[in-house]
């Protein structure tokens, strides 16, 4: 038991100064290297504000469209099946209008995991 | 998210920078990374930005990896050619050396921190990566695991090995 407290103690001390170390040589980035960042962060943020404004024009159309065609596709399958169709909430017709929507399946197991752990925490 | 992304671009930079030991390249993925979360995933919550943004950021890295894995596949061929047909000097040859730090900043950071990013450097790309995360950046193991898209049992393993080979290599230093 002691043993094992000092292992890791000495572990957590080890640790401690390779976060020290490498917090210090992020500190200490040359000022031309700090301007690029700022400048490639500015980029950034204004492209998403670029976005944001320029979908704003088309993208309750595109998004009507896409939940459109969604619809048409699972009636049609089900009507051809005989199945009962299921309901869709407003988190799918949500997904299903976002422009981002693909970008969103293809991580839907990450979001899954940020629910659940969001509801892990309480 | 302009606030968010200054909390972390020094330390997605070294990270960058210490994987590929190019600044150059390392502020072209972090550029990138910034680009990608600004504009695909601005909308999210900003406790999501962190595991998201580290995620893209791996990505990137390992996209980094593959592109000059490729290139110096290409390279060690042409070389090959090179050297069978005794042609004059190839403009590839000039190309730099990414395994190679490069000298301003070789000189500009103490012999410790030299040394351990030389060791880090050397780890596996996932010891690496799961060291960054977990030790520096703070996250917990299933939001590592879920950044390098991996299980929680795979961090661990990795975590250990990376400071226990640490340890042993840097153990002169520290």
């Amino acid at each position: 038991m002691t043993t094992d407290l000092s292992k890791q103690a000495t572990e957590d001390k080890f640790t401690g100064k390779v976060r020290r170390a490498l917090d210090d040589s992020a500190a200490d980035l040359d000022e031309l290297t700090l301007a690029r960042l700022r400048a490639a962060r500015a980029n950034a943020v204004a492209a998403a504000e670029k976005k944001t404004s320029g979908h704003s024009y088309w993208l309750p159309a595109a998004g009507f469209a896409t939940v459109l065609v969604a619809v048409s596709a699972v009636l049609l399958t089900t009507l051809n099946n005989g199945e009962v169709m299921p309901g869709i909430d407003g988190d799918d017709l949500e997904m299903l209008s976002s422009i981002d929507s693909l970008d969103l399946l293809d991580n839907m197991d990450f979001y899954e995991w940020l629910e659940a752990d969001a509801e892990s925490a309480g | 998210m302009d606030r968010f992304l200054a909390g972390v671009e020094r330390r997605a930079f070294r990270m960058a920078e210490i994987a590929t030991s190019s600044r150059e390249d390392a502020l072209d993925i972090v550029q990138d990374a910034m680009l990608k979360l600004a504009t695909t995933y601005a909308h999210k919550g900003e406790d999501e930005w962190g595991p998201l943004f580290h995620r893209i950021l791996q990505s990137k890295i390992k996209d980094w990896y593959r592109r000059t894995s490729v290139r110096n596949r290409w390279r060690v061929w042409l070389h090959g050619r090179r050297d069978e047909e005794e042609t004059q000097a190839d403009p590839i040859q000039a190309c730099k050396d990414e395994a190679a730090i490069e000298p301003p900043r070789q000189v500009s950071v103490d012999d410790a921190t030299a040394a351990l990013e030389r060791e880090i450097q050397r780890l596996p790309m996932r010891q690496r990566q799961v060291l960054m995360l977990r030790l520096w950046e703070g996250l917990d193991v299933a939001a590592t695991a879920k950044a390098m898209g991996c299980s929680q049992g795979s961090v661990k393993s990795h975590y250990s090995r990376a400071v226990h080979s640490l340890r042993d290599k840097l153990g002169d230093h520290w």
